[in-house]
């Protein structure tokens, strides 16, 4: 009841400031736009945002989810068995979010029987390959078939995360041909390392991206929850794959949105 | 099995009553050895103050036992050792009470007992070519023994770690290969190296191998439904003691995953410390197989508090199951576990309306699993039949026409086509 309630409320908060949906698009945030939407939203409850990260194992999604919520890359990471939960806070224009992450086991067995009690609600989906290892990229498909058959809202936001970006000589997923993948599956693409320091704030980028589209969207209506269109992409700055990235237009792609992030 | 003979571990308990660290003399694990397996990474560098003596010793073992009531205890575990026959029953309560085995030196003539695990004719190691052809489960053991670190007591020397870690590939790979009908899953890691971490590798296949045969069977299923139903008990033995409790757990969807990593890695996956891990061993090699479930069900009911206090907020309910806290008092949850299966054995709470409930959503989801793969397998016949039929056409299109050109061919030369002679290629 409560959360349908603020959500209500935060639609005639768009509606009375239009200017937020220009914040989703070109990832500019409008000064005017956000002082109107902060006056209202302080009233609100903090909103709560579950996504889950999903991906083969050893793919980098627990160093990912960690290095994002506690801002450093683990020193000993374990395989996950089950699911592991984690949380961040973080204000998006003004606004308070809290975003939930839900980071699954990789193996086939947990996945098969267990994830998908995580599936359900969530708001958005983290697809996780290792740019190091092919299979990890050709397994995607099974991954969003898997995906698709929970039930999901087909609406909701999911982007690609080719993770291991630091492995400069070990790259065996060439970013067009992940790119092509993307665009073919209506997902922003993003490449990075949660292990490298220098390109920490890609992943707060990625993450950052999706509370944007979350934050922007109105979850009664799922139209407006598929803001992440087909051939939209995300060029994270200084990233060794820059200029595959660039290719790919659409809206809210280019260095737009990860500026609105950094 | 050498290491189990009376004389040899009973030089290991004069030996270790010395207070100079005597680590690795009598653990032919604990010693740095060339890695052989190959896509195991190496060791990153640490600082030279972790490595203090460069020797590793597991903290709690080998020390003397520190008080009254263990001297007791080793008396005690001795003497249930040398009875003519062994006195399995009296190991088995030593096992459970407080304090469990004591040391690590009892556990190694002791724990092969409790399972009856044979050690003798201890199958040999599987060679590498062997362990690498099993591609799938190899590549899955290496990446999971890769990221095992944290599972080492804190100190233990980077080689030492690289060679245990070599020891464990060898191990799992052992096991699965011996028994093909097994399929590995990531947590099995963690109840070997606990094994490894105790005593040799010939021993601690003997112990795995029986475990993964008996106790841990239903975790090494191709799926995990019999795993999934195991872990529904847990809920009807929290509703029997705080019905409150566990209409709460049941009201925010919260399921059984938070108990998954407890149950199919005995806890070892969760305790952190070596020496609270080994007392809970002792507790489930002497116990019924069922007993890991028991034992989530008394750390549940031990965090009420937490829980209710997490609110109607699943992912807080689950963060606040899935740490564990330094303070436990695991002899006291032991106990209480044990309580609960006295209590609420097993043939009674298999009868309880909420487990046959909920098992029968299991039932359901791996039906429709069954079910979904039935029919992509189906799918995947009739594109293969699909496949055939038009190659099929394609074959007899290409005879048909074969035929018919050599049937021009043969009337052409045949019949005498003077006016087509001067651009006929076959005329002479």
């Amino acid at each position: 009841m409560d959360s349908e309630l603020r959500e209500i409320e935060h639609r005639d908060n768009q509606l009375k400031s239009p200017q937020t949906r220009a914040v989703s698009t070109d990832g500019n945030t409008d000064p005017a736009g956000l002082q109107n939407v902060r006056v209202i939203e302080k009233q609100a409850q903090k909103r709560i945002f579950k996504i889950i990260v999903i991906g083969d194992s050893n793919v980098g999604k627990t160093c990912l989810t960690y290095r994002f919520c506690s801002g450093k890359f683990p020193d000993k990471t374990e395989a996950t068995i089950g699911v592991d939960f984690r949380e961040k806070q973080l204000e998006v224009d003004g606004e308070n979010l809290k975003l939930q992450l839900w980071d699954t086991a990789g193996q086939e067995r947990f996945r098969k029987s267990m994830v998908q009690h995580y599936y359900r609600n969530v708001h958005a989906v983290i697809f996780v390959y290792d740019i190091t290892k092919m299979s990890s990229f050709e397994n995607m498909s099974q991954w969003i078939e898997e995906c698709d058959r929970h039930n999901l809202n087909k609406n909701i936001p999911r982007i690609l995360v080719g993770n291991k970006c630091d492995e400069v000589d070990k790259v065996a997923v060439n970013t067009n041909m992940a790119q092509k993948f993307a665009d073919a599956h209506g997902m922003p693409l993003f490449e990075t390392s949660a292990k490298d320091d220098d390109k920490a704030n890609h992943v707060d980028a990625i993450f950052m991206t999706v509370s944007h589209k979350l934050k922007n969207a109105k979850p009664m209506m799922p139209v407006h929850m598929s803001s992440l269109s087909p051939h939209d992409s995300v060029n994270l700055r200084g990233s060794p794959q820059h200029r595959g990235l660039q290719s790919a237009v659409g809206v809210g792609a280019g260095d737009k949105s990860s500026d609105c992030s950094c | 099995m050498d290491s189990v003979s009376d004389d040899e571990s009973s030089e290991v308990i004069e030996e270790s009553s010395t207070v100079e660290p005597t680590p690795t003399s009598t653990d032919s694990n604990l010693r740095p050895t060339s890695p052989r397996h190959r896509l195991l990474d190496p060791e990153p560098p640490r600082s030279s103050q972790e490595d203090e003596d460069g020797f590793f010793r597991v903290p709690d073992d080998d020390v003397v036992p520190s008080s009254y009531v263990e001297k007791n205890k080793v008396v005690a575990i001795e003497k249930a050792l040398a009875s003519d026959p062994v006195d399995i029953m009296a190991l088995k309560n030593l096992a459970i009470s407080r304090g469990g085995l004591v040391n690590k030196s009892l556990r190694q003539r002791v724990w092969p007992l409790l399972i009856c695990a044979n050690t003798n004719n201890v199958t040999p190691k599987p060679s590498q070519e062997e362990m690498e052809a099993c591609s799938k489960t190899y590549n899955q053991v290496v990446m999971d023994v890769n990221r095992s670190s944290s599972r080492f007591p804190p100190g233990i020397d980077d080689t030492v770690r690289m060679a245990v870690k070599d020891k464990l590939v060898d191990l799992i790979m052992r096991v699965m290969l011996k028994n093909k009908q097994l399929k590995y899953y990531q947590g099995f890691h963690d109840v070997c190296i606990t094994f490894l971490l105790c005593m040799d590798e010939d021993l601690a296949f003997a112990m795995v191998e029986k475990l993964a045969m008996s106790y841990m069977r239903e975790y090494l299923d191709d799926t995990m439904e019999r795993t999934s139903l195991l872990l529904n008990t847990i809920y009807p033995l929290v509703n029997k003691c705080n019905p409150e409790l566990c209409e709460h757990m049941q009201r925010n969807d919260l399921g059984t995953i938070f108990a998954l990593s407890w149950v199919i890695t005995w806890f070892s996956h969760v305790l952190g410390d070596i020496k609270r891990i080994m007392r809970v061993f002792d507790f489930f090699l002497a116990s019924h197989r069922m007993m890991p479930v028991y034992l989530s069900a008394a750390f549940v009911l031990y965090r009420e508090q937490d829980i209710f206090d997490a609110g109607d907020e699943m992912g807080y309910i689950h963060k606040c199951l899935s740490t564990m806290p330094s303070d436990l008092p695991i002899e006291y949850l032991l106990e209480r576990a044990g309580d609960l299966y006295l209590q609420y054995p097993p043939t009674e709470i298999s009868r309880d309306p909420m487990l046959i409930r909920l098992n029968r959503e299991v039932f359901e989801h791996f039906n429709r699993i069954d079910s979904q793969n039935a029919r992509r397998l189906a799918r995947a016949n009739s594109d293969a039949r699909g496949r055939l039929f038009v190659r099929m056409t394609m074959w007899t299109v290409t005879a048909v026409i074969g035929v018919a050109i050599a049937v021009l061919y043969h009337a052409y030369s045949e019949n005498d086509w003077h006016h087509l002679g001067a651009l006929s290629p076959f005329s002479s």
